[in-house]
């Protein structure tokens, strides 16, 4: 039994235009201990998959469906549709979310103390000495220097690697056993980059924490993740072990994305081959396979391009531990 | 400073360019308390048809450098050259006819597109305002040709949505209709509309989807070989700086610290600044992202309204040694590459 298992899960928006189906009918599942990367680009449904998780999404303004269960340790809880009272009893203290944009997720009026200890002190019943100690604990740990005296800053006076350093140790006050980091370094720098990236690996091996990374860096996620989902217009398309994956892509999608990236380590002057056209609405959703349009794969489809344009292939395991969304059915790309 | 003193001129030169922003504070009668020193006496040229690559992080100085270069910041000191002319105090009347040679594509194609002018104004503007009926007689810029035949600048403007990608038939839609990579394109045009010998490209992919992203670099790299264009790529992704540049330079704190050859750089990085910089770009193949070893600098970039005497990078090299809290380095010549350092990798 794994930590996290969804099932099914879908969100839908109504709008004035149309149904959105932002997430349709995803399942995956997460171990302790370790780093799920969701990939995929800008309206994949990534960041709403893990809103819906966190219980972040308005009953008015969208439709959820589908199942969610945390196996923690003090007993089994289904996270979607959880009423808003039990919800915040969880929220930030068995599961926690870091968001991308530092700058605007800490209140500019409030001390990172003040910030940090009302997170404590919300979910414990102690004294403030204790939660200031557990605060001052925390940014020790994550490697803010003179953490007693920095407690009395405000958020503008930290960098934006700093603040982002504040936001985890705010994520981590109460130990939970999941955290969900959406985009937690693309508003840095590559050199911050890599401090953060390298203190998330040391804070998931010393807390054992289940990890869900949401990027859509290629090279974040070589480097962080055990196992990768590919996400396109709200379904999961691909997911393998990151190896496995980057090795072996088998869904059209996810090959391009690799190609499309410039790399380094590539010769200079090379021509990327980008993946031609865009992401379909998601609202007006094809029929058949959401990237049909944009493949160039498909005259290798047994009934060819129209198959693909009707019918939307299972994701299936076509090789061991390696799912995907595709009529190739596990051809080498 | 250049290294490039053949018989060739180069189309754009910069020689110690500065642009110091006061800071003031906050009261009406603003006093001047100090200066930003965003850019602070960098040196470089670029050839024609060559593109050359400014990196560095946030705060740097690189977006300051491209704009400075264009005169839409007026400099605080040095000089600006271009095709071999010094253009550092022109006239905003001289320079509106340098314009339609030099042009800039911005990084953000939200907020450098008027919302409430059709894709057809935004590209076609160019045209009216320097008073050409088409694009035909950009050559001879100087002579203004009245704002004569609508049709004709229409006719000019589609062939060059269909020449950046876009479909001609768009012509009255709005900046809102179109996604982020579209709007990139749109800037694209606009930028090449006069027929530019040089133009800035300040992070013009960063704010676009991966395979968006390969769509528009590709595009860039055509449109140089076929317009003849020099590009100056100002961008924080030394991964696509790489994919796209003949030569690089790299800032840290508004100087140049590295500037070589893009093969020569990637593969002998001899700044410790650059070495660092490389080692933390993370590389999609999480086969090599196990294995390779990796440089984490610690703290942050120290202010530029107060940056460390001596060498600038001091506050956070692995290598400073006295000598490097003492005096500045100078660009010298190591290898292939000019490096800003006493004690060069």
């Amino acid at each position: 039994m794994s930590f996290l298992e969804v099932n099914n899960l879908r969100v839908e928006f109504p709008t004035s235009d149309g149904i959105v189906k932002a997430v349709d009918g995803v399942s995956f599942s997460v171990e302790r201990g370790e780093t799920l990367a969701i990939v995929g680009e800008s309206g994949s449904g990534k960041t709403v998959t893990n809103l819906a998780l966190m219980g972040l999404l308005s009953p008015r303004a969208s439709r959820i469906s589908g199942s969610a269960v945390m196996h923690q340790s003090s007993g089994d809880v289904e996270l979607i549709n959880l009423p808003s009272e039990q919800a915040r009893k969880i929220r930030g203290k068995n599961m926690a979310m870091i968001f991308q944009d530092p700058m605007s997720s800490l209140h500019p009026y409030y001390t990172i103390g003040d910030q940090i200890i009302e997170a404590h002190q919300i979910h414990n019943k102690v004294g403030v000495e204790v939660s200031k100690a557990r605060a001052i604990e925390l940014l020790e740990m994550v490697g803010i220097p003179q953490a007693a005296e920095r407690l009395k800053a405000y958020p503008h006076q930290f960098s934006g690697g700093m603040r982002q350093r504040v936001m985890i140790a705010m994520a981590l006050v109460n130990s939970p056993e999941l955290l969900i980091a959406d985009e937690p370094t693309t508003a840095l720098d590559v050199t911050v980059q890599a401090q953060i990236l390298k203190l998330l690996r040391e804070l998931q091996s010393e807390l054992k924490m289940a990890i869900i990374l949401i990027t859509h860096d290629l090279g974040v996620v070589a480097g962080a993740a055990d196992r990768v989902n590919v996400m396109y217009a709200g379904k999961i398309v691909e997911s393998a072990p990151v190896r496995e994956l980057y090795a072996n892509p088998l869904m059209p999608y996810t090959h391009g994305l690799l190609s499309s990236v410039p790399r380094m380590d590539r010769a200079h002057g090379t021509r990327l081959s980008a993946i031609a056209g865009q992401p379909p609405s998601l609202i007006a959703l094809p029929a058949g396979c959401a990237f049909a349009p944009r493949c160039t794969f498909s005259s290798r489809v047994t009934g060819g391009p129209s198959r693909c344009a009707s019918a939307m292939p299972e994701l299936v395991e076509h090789v061991p531990n390696h799912f995907a969304r595709c009529h190739l059915e596990g051809a080498t790309l | 400073m250049s290294t490039h003193s053949n018989n060739e001129s180069p189309l754009v030169e910069v020689r110690n360019l500065q642009k110091f922003f006061p800071i003031t504070s906050n009261s009406i009668f603003a006093k001047v308390k100090g200066e930003n020193k965003a850019v602070n006496g960098i040196s470089f040229s670029i050839k024609r048809g060559e593109t050359l690559g400014l990196v560095g992080e946030s705060g740097c100085g690189k977006s300051t450098a491209g704009r400075t270069l264009l005169k839409l910041y007026e400099p605080t000191g040095g000089e600006i050259l271009f095709n071999g002319e010094e253009i550092t105090n022109y006239s905003p009347r001289k320079m509106k006819a340098l314009r339609t040679k030099m042009q800039i594509i911005f990084q953000d194609p939200y907020s450098s597109l008027n919302p409430r002018h059709s894709v057809g104004e935004i590209i076609g503007a160019a045209f009216t305002i320097h008073g050409m009926d088409s694009a035909d007689s950009a050559d001879s810029a100087d002579s203004a040709v009245g704002s004569g035949g609508k049709g004709e600048i229409k006719r000019e403007v589609q062939a060059l949505m269909e020449r950046v990608g876009l479909n001609p038939e768009h012509y009255n839609r709005y900046p809102h209709e179109f996604s982020g990579g579209q709007r990139q394109r749109i800037g694209i045009a606009r930028a090449l509309a006069l027929k530019p010998e040089f133009i800035v490209c300040d992070e013009p992919v960063s704010a676009l989807d991966v395979s968006i992203q390969a769509q528009v670099i590709n595009l860039l790299d055509d449109l140089k070989v076929d317009f003849g264009l020099s590009y100056l790529f100002i961008a924080h992704d030394l991964s696509v700086v790489q994919h796209i540049s003949d030569r690089v330079a790299v800032m840290y704190l508004g100087k140049i610290v590295e500037i070589a050859p893009t093969e020569e750089i990637y593969q002998r990085p001899h700044h410790p600044y650059t070495k660092a910089l490389l080692s933390a770009i993370p590389i999609p193949d999480p086969v090599l992202e196990s294995t390779r070893e990796q440089i984490v600098l610690s703290g942050d970039l120290p202010s530029p309204s107060n940056p460390p005497t001596g060498c600038v990078f001091n506050t956070r090299c692995w290598k400073a040694q006295a000598k490097c809290f003492s005096e500045e380095p100078l660009l010298q010549l190591v290898d292939k590459s000019e490096v800003a350092c006493h004690f060069p990798e």
